[in-house]
């Protein structure tokens, strides 16, 4: 049984790991005396957001189930967070996969709308193009999340009702 | 045509973002609406706060990601690119926002347990008050019921032991451990003549007379604890004495010290006076039936004593030593005769004729005898005389002999102040079937030792030669024969004054006859010897 100071401490240090591994592991260059700070310092600084953003969701759905709530209203919320805990890895790993993908890849016959992913696919492209359908994954977890608000409010609604009918 | 077509991607991105837009304001709205229904509710307030942080990242994102869907079909990538940072820069920024206010979750969480926690501690602890306090109430009502019945019984128990005291005709008194008198009841305070307002102002001294008597009294009680019929003489406020028997109890205080005492003075004086009175009765009684004896065998002898000393007068001249001797002989004889015949009347051996007396008449002749000696001697006599005074029986020249023996008296008693006033008074008793007779004077009064005294055979305070002592006596003897009682007051509660006439304590004689009614005797009844009715004296 892992105590609970272990569990904070597990999840502080993974989030610094993880958060390390985005910003060190997606690309390595030579380092200048002067540093410019270009583009691929804002997708870092993107990356940590998702690590952060899923932490905080990890983090939000133990203790949720921790505090024991069964209702409803806190399933959807749980499920809020699974699905969003879940887009953060795809977004975070489509960003990685994007800046992998040739740009020979991808063409355009006559319009933006015709773009084509091209063979051969190799698995950072087929990672790319799925972590485009991200919000597969985020707009059920958005409804769960409207879902569990709005049990919230008709429980408390009845509830108000029921005192002062 | 070959590849995968990103149009999909580009459709699910438009629309995805569109709802993601919808749900997250959706979301926004219903927790607002929560925090409005519940504001003191904390998760709904972070809840707010949550869906507030991830609606302004969906709305960040979705436009952010619908305007580049719709410039790039607009074939404007280059402005996309001059955009895409800022709106990466503001995906990322409120993505942080959300992380943050996520992670702030468990530390409100801790606080608003904490306050929790200290709410529902203090709703306990005001619950435990509250039973508390109605526990409280519940035992103040029964206390209060309690209190009241308590007290009801201690005021009716006050109230027995308040009645006893105020009731008692005996006089009961609490003094203090100074022997300082803390109480004292009405019929005490009334009885030594004190106002109760006096009483804690005084001490045991104060009322008794004799001060080694009080020693006494003080050493017994605080010696046995208790003292039972000590007698004792206390003092009036006007001075006068009163004989009591005391019965006490010693109080003590709570370390067994002395605190004071308790008690109960029963007044003897009236019994004590009886006593005496029974005493001078008995003794009268004795020294009636010697002088009567005496008076008997005395009266032949002198009787032939005088006989011979007349008989002899006539066998010498008038003018002879021998005429003078045997004069001074019948004249001393005679003298003695007159003692003797008081003796006999004292003692109720003379005759005695009854009849129906006018007592005012009595009185008119008495006064009628003595009334140029009281002019002589100063003396002021009034009369009041009630009209239509009820008979009584008896013999009037012993009847006369009385008041002429009271006046006298009462002219001797004022003769040495030069002078007095006198009041003769008749009354009708017809509660008590009698009529008396007063003689009050202003004179000198009667010594209280002396009082007991004064009906004594012999018992004279006229120097010698000028009493034999018979006359109250006489006086006596008379009333009782008449089935009457004679009394004195002295000093006398209402004096007599009189502007120019001396006055002193004064000295009442009360004589009280029954009714001829009230006691039927024939008309010329003659008593010789013993007594006729039961003999009352009262001094």
């Amino acid at each position: 049984m892992i105590s609970s100071a272990a569990q904070k401490w597990c999840l502080r240090t993974g989030w610094l790991g993880l958060s390390l591994l985005a910003t060190f592991g997606v690309e390595v260059r030579d380092a200048l005396a002067l540093q410019i700070h270009g583009g691929p310092e804002g997708l870092y600084v993107h990356q940590m957001a998702h690590v952060h953003y899923f932490f905080a969701l990890v983090f939000f759905l133990w203790y949720i189930r921790r505090a024991a709530f069964t209702s409803r209203g806190w399933q959807f919320l749980q499920l809020f967070c699974l699905l969003m805990g879940l887009w953060n890895i795809l977004a975070f790993v489509g960003h990685i996969a994007a800046t992998h993908v040739e740009p020979t890849s991808l063409v355009q016959d006559s319009h933006y709308l015709t773009t084509r992913l091209l063979p051969p696919y190799s698995v950072n492209n087929l990672v790319f193009y799925l972590a485009k359908l991200d919000h597969l994954l985020c707009v059920p977890a958005l409804f769960c999340l409207y879902m569990a608000i709005r049990i919230f409010y008709r429980a408390a609604m009845s509830e108000a009702e029921e005192k002062n009918p | 045509m070959n590849g995968l077509s990103m149009l999909p991607a580009i459709v699910v991105d438009v629309v995805g973002s569109s709802a993601n837009i919808v749900f997250a304001f959706l979301a926004t709205w219903y927790a607002f609406r929560l925090t409005r229904l519940k504001p003191d509710n904390f998760l709904w307030g972070y809840l707010f706060y949550v869906t507030l942080a991830i609606s302004a990242f969906a709305v960040s994102r979705g436009i952010g990601h619908i305007t580049r869907e719709v410039l790039h079909s607009a074939g404007k990538g280059d402005a996309w690119a001059y955009i895409a940072p800022f709106s990466g820069g503001f995906n990322t920024l409120f993505m942080i926002a959300v992380a943050a206010v996520m992670l702030f979750y468990q530390k409100g969480v801790q606080s608003y347990e904490a306050i929790e926690e200290e709410a529902a501690r203090l709703k306990q602890s005001e619950l435990q008050l509250e039973a508390t306090a109605k526990k409280l109430r519940e035992l103040n009502l029964g206390l209060e019921d309690m209190v009241e019945k308590r007290a009801a019984e201690l005021s009716e128990s006050e109230k027995r032991f308040r009645h006893l005291f105020s009731a008692s005709k005996d006089i009961v008194f609490f003094s203090g451990a100074c022997h300082e008198l803390v109480e004292m009841n009405p019929a005490g305070c009334e009885m030594l003549q004190h106002a109760p307002s006096d009483i804690p102002t005084m001490y045991l001294q104060d009322i008794f007379c004799d001060q080694t008597e009080l020693a006494e009294f003080n050493a017994r009680l605080e010696q046995r604890g208790y003292l039972r019929d000590y007698e004792a003489k206390f003092r009036k406020k006007d001075d006068s004495v009163i004989s009591v028997l005391i019965s006490a109890t010693a109080l003590h205080d709570d370390k067994g010290q002395f605190a004071g005492a308790e008690s109960i003075a029963k007044d003897l004086t009236r019994l004590k006076s009886m006593m005496e009175q029974l005493v001078a009765s008995e003794k009268m009684a004795s020294v009636g039936q010697m002088a009567a004896g005496i008076a008997h065998e005395i009266n032949t002898p002198l009787g032939i004593i005088l006989g011979y000393a007349q008989l002899m007068m006539d066998d010498f001249s008038e003018e002879s030593d021998t005429y003078q001797s045997l004069l001074v002989i019948e004249r001393q004889t005679k003298a003695s005769r007159k003692i003797v015949a008081d003796l006999l009347k004292y003692s109720r051996q003379s005759g005695s004729v009854r009849q129906p007396i006018d007592l005012n008449e009595i009185v008119e002749d008495a006064s009628a005898i003595t009334g140029h000696n009281l002019a002589l001697n100063h003396v002021q006599l009034h009369k009041s005389l009630t009209r239509d005074l009820p008979l009584v029986t008896g013999d009037p020249e012993k009847l006369r002999q009385v008041l002429v023996n009271l006046i006298n008296n009462a002219n001797y008693a004022m003769e040495e102040q030069g002078g007095g006033v006198l009041m003769l008074r008749t009354l009708a008793h017809a509660d008590t079937n009698m009529v008396s007779v007063e003689v009050q004077d202003s004179g000198h009064g009667i010594p209280e030792p002396i009082k007991a005294q004064v009906f004594d055979p012999f018992f004279t305070t006229k120097p010698v030669g000028k009493g034999t002592g018979l006359g109250l006596s006489v006086t006596y003897g008379i009333v009782q024969e008449h089935g009457g009682t004679i009394t004195i007051e002295s000093p006398v509660r209402e004096k007599l004054m009189m502007e120019g006439y001396p006055s002193g304590a004064g000295t009442l004689f009360r004589l009280s006859l029954p009714l001829a009614t009230a006691r039927p005797a024939q008309e010329n009844d003659t008593v010789q010897g013993k007594d006729a009715g039961t003999p009352a004296l009262a001094v």
